[in-house]
């Protein structure tokens, strides 16, 4: 049985703008949110959620992917945001002038809807590949085997990676859960 | 048992998102009291995270500056084409092939009905080149 979004990727790998741009309504807005989850900049993510579509738009055509578009579509996020995140990082730490800067870029605008700060300063503590663990598990909330095949790594190594995310979050946030 | 509280740490609380072959052990892990108790936990507390992150209800959308950008990705990029891939015929095929042309080749006796063939075989034939008739002679002289 052929889903909803083979069908219109294979339309869209025809060149049909129209199914792209159906892609595009169904999958943007969790892509988004995916991206800023990860970067916790408003427009950060959209630069890089663009980015995630015109690769989906170029690559259609050539696509071998045996995975759901919407899995293929968190991939390339994922890796697009984290990579995005490690550049932004190396960036300032090359320039020690601008290390201020470091806490400013990973604090969300005052215009923009956000975390509680204190949610929002743990999150940005977090190591990037476990914030990409946490926002796929508890915002999108998606079954370990899904976040493991998304980022590429082994059902055991995404609960490991949860599981050190939640300990940190509870230390950052003063709670004594355990 | 190991196996149960192992697998309810990797995969999580939910049975359903446990590979299959795991059913067995998550059915033998429900029937103890510990192991239910184990499961409960591991859920309040997945509830409890899951709560806590999203308690900023914060779903953004695209804005229609963005939403006017991934419109316009169709104009503004060209498709990857993949490149044809040549052909290549596999070994066994091309001897097989082979076999059957060598035995169609055969079966019409295509050689030895060449004019070419068959002049130049018979003079071949009647030349004594290793001097065969003249040690016959000799030994018939003996």
């Amino acid at each position: 049985m052929v889903s909803r979004d083979a069908a219109l990727l294979a339309r869209t790998a025809e060149g049909d703008a129209q199914a792209f741009q159906q892609l595009v309504d169904r999958h943007s807005s969790a892509v988004l949110n995916v991206i800023y989850r990860i970067v916790l900049s408003r427009a950060d993510a959209e630069d890089l959620c663009q980015e995630v579509f015109v690769r989906l738009w170029k690559q259609a055509p050539a696509w071998q992917d045996e995975a759901k578009v919407s899995t293929w579509l968190y991939r390339v996020a994922s890796n697009l945001a984290i990579n995005h995140y490690q550049r932004v990082q190396q960036r300032f730490v090359l320039d020690g002038d601008l290390a201020e800067q470091v806490s400013e870029a990973s604090t969300p605008l005052d215009d923009e809807p956000g975390d509680s700060p204190a949610l929002t300063a743990a999150l940005s503590a977090l190591p990037e590949e476990q914030r990409a663990a946490i926002a796929f598990r508890y915002y999108r909330e998606m079954p370990v085997r899904e976040i493991a095949d998304v980022l590429g790594n082994s059902p055991k190594a995404v609960e490991s990676l949860l599981g050190r995310a939640r300990k940190r979050l509870r230390q950052l946030l003063g709670e004594n859960n355990d | 048992m190991t196996s149960y509280f192992r697998a309810l740490q990797c995969y999580g609380a939910n049975l359903r998102e446990w590979p299959a072959h795991l059913w067995p052990i998550a059915l033998l892990g429900m029937l103890s009291r510990r192991g239910r108790a184990a499961r409960r936990n591991a859920l309040a507390e997945e509830a409890s995270w899951r709560r806590q992150l999203q308690s900023d209800g914060l779903s953004l959308a695209p804005s229609a500056a963005m939403q006017q950008r991934l419109s316009a990705i169709p104009g503004a990029h060209r498709q990857v084409v993949p490149p044809q891939r040549p052909v290549f015929l596999p070994v066994s095929m091309v001897t097989a092939a082979a076999m059957v042309l060598g035995i169609a080749i055969g079966a019409t006796d295509l050689t030895s009905s060449s004019s070419v063939f068959s002049d130049d075989y018979q003079a071949f034939a009647s030349l004594d080149i290793a001097g065969s008739s003249d040690v016959a002679d000799w030994l018939e002289g003996e």
